[in-house]
Parts: C-alpha cells; structure tokens; sequence
C-alpha cells in the first residue's frame, strides 16, 4: 500500500494547504485550557505535538501570549511600542481618509 | 473580543477606534508570531507596525471568506517573507560586488520575483490565479472538515501521524517508530485513508465538476 496508492500530487497539495489554512490548529481558548493544564489524554499529546515538534509558528505565538497576559508580563516598553505602533497606524487611517 | 474588534465596515470607513480596537485586540499575539520568525525584538516591533499599515492599505480588498485571523496573519506572513528576504540579499550582495545597501537588496528581491519568459499573459494568469485561489480556499475547508473528524472521533495519533507526514514532511517507516505503528505499511495505509476520505469530502464540495478536475476524470482514484 505504498507508491502510486499514496498519490505523492495529492499529498504535496495537502502539505501545502496544512499549515496555510491552519488545519489543525486548536482554537486559541483550548489552547488556554491546555496552558492550565486543562486538557488531558490524546487531545494534550496532540497539543504538545502540534506546538513542540511540529513547531507551528502561530499557535505558538498564541500560547505565548497568553503566557504574557497570565504573567503580567507587559512591560512598559512594550507598551510604548504598541502606542508608536497605533500613532502609525491611525496616522495612515487618517490620510485615507482624505 | 476578536469578532468585536474586526468591524468590518467601520474599519472601511476608517473609524479610529475601530482600528485602535483592531490593534489592541491583535498587536501582541502578531508581535509574538513574528518575534519567532524573526527573532530580533525590534526588527518585530517594525514589522508589526508594517502588517497593521498593510492592514490599512488592503481593508478594501478583504475578502470576507478569510477570517480575520487570517487576514492579518496573512500579512504578517508576507512582512516577514520579505523581510527575510532583504536579509539573505543583503548577505548575498557583498559577496556578488554589490554594496548591499537597500537599492541592492531591492534588486534582488525584484529579480527573485520577475515573470518568467514563459509566464502566461496578464488576463489569463488573473483567471488561473482565481481558480488556484478558490481550489486553496475550498481545500482548507476540507482539510479543516477532515481534521474535526478526527478530533470528534479522538483519533489524535491518526492527527498526528498525518500532520508529521504531510506538514514535516516525515517518512513513513519513521512515522511507524515515532508513533508506534507495527511497521510502515500501517503508516501508509493511515496515509491512503486521509486521502481517500480528502477526495470524498473534495467531491461532495465540488457538485459541478469546476473546483477539482482531476477527481473527475476517467480512471480517477
């Protein structure tokens, strides 16, 4: 059941649609359930899986964050960067708008 | 909070707090995502604040059969691509004579993109690149469709095995070791049932035939 019965065509499509459409990715509040260590058995393997060896980029930004929120973490420096990011960007919102 | 923050038509008309509660409902979790890209905290600041300016720029454009999610994260992905980019051409410029300076590594990036000779014409590669776009959209659909089976189901080592294969591109005889299959061609049969299972589902979603061509044709698996 190996060779032409795998389809390699069908299989690279699949692999390049996966991580694109993000077809695994567990919803953002399972992945805070999973952080506080609210999922069990097969789903937190996966999880594991998912974030450590199959090493997706956004949930991991996910997790991150929501371990910044959970810790408090938000420095003022931090803070400062997204108030220089929102002066850009309501900057650009306003010359739209002309 | 998301579905709240992304106002669609208030942020087409340009309301500042919609785009002030855009940003506060997103800024971090992008900011994070392309930390891990990037690595460096300030050259992720500067792109942060790039993928909310291109959020700016192609809110007209969106298309609400994205989620939001993938809007920004969509930007965010091509901020980096191009940052990453710039990067490696301004490694490569020295080395070639060049000055690597922001002219060079445009120059680079430019020839990286340039149509090539046997390109199809404008109107036909807008046509192509439609269909290619609605054959990725609905795919997703189906991959995302043929995942929640699974985690319905809790076959998360069938999840997994899958996403090691196709995502990571594993073998099969080393997915059999990693997730305790007998032997590969238990892998491969886990392998063939996916895609027999993403053609079924690609068919139900394709009434008229338009969407996947190969699945119609004579002699199609």
């Amino acid at each position: 059941m190996t060779g032409a019965n795998d389809d390699p065509q069908l299989a690279l499509t699949v692999a390049a649609v996966w991580r694109q459409a993000r077809a695994s990715c567990p919803h953002p509040d399972l992945l805070a359930s999973w952080l506080h260590g609210g999922v069990d058995g097969g789903a937190r393997r996966f999880v594991d899986f998912h974030l450590g060896e199959s090493c997706c980029p956004t949930c991991n930004a996910v997790v991150d964050d929501l371990r910044a929120r959970d810790a408090r973490a938000v420095r003022p420096a931090d803070d400062d960067a997204r108030a220089r990011c929102l002066h850009s960007t309501l900057a650009a919102v306003r010359s739209a708008r002309r | 909070m998301t579905a709240v923050a992304f106002d669609l038509p208030r942020l087409r008309a340009m309301d500042e707090d919609a785009w002030t509660a855009l940003q506060a409902a997103w800024h971090r979790r992008l900011f994070f995502y392309v930390k891990r890209c990037v690595g460096d905290h300030q050259t992720a600041e500067d792109l942060v604040q790039e993928v909310f300016l291109g959020a700016v720029r192609g809110i007209d454009g969106y298309d609400p059969a994205f989620t939001p999610e993938q809007f920004l994260f969509g930007i965010a992905h091509n901020r980096v691509v191009d940052h990453l980019r710039r990067r490696r051409a301004a490694k490569v410029a020295p080395a070639l004579g060049g000055g690597g300076d922001d002219d060079g590594a445009g120059s680079r990036v430019w020839l990286e993109s340039a149509v090539p000779d046997d390109a199809p014409a404008p109107a036909a590669a807008v046509v192509a690149g439609e269909d290619e776009a609605r054959r990725w959209r609905a795919l997703g659909e189906i991959l995302r469709a043929f995942v929640g089976e699974l985690w319905a189901a809790g076959e998360f080592d069938k999840l997994m095995t899958l996403e090691y294969l196709f995502v990571l591109g594993g073998r099969n005889k080393a997915a059999a070791e990693r997730f305790g299959f007998a032997d590969e061609k238990h892998v491969a049969g886990v392998k063939f049932r996916a895609l027999e299972r993403l053609r079924s589902l690609a068919r139900l979603r394709d009434p008229n035939h338009s969407l996947f061509h190969g699945l119609w044709q004579p002699g199609a698996p």
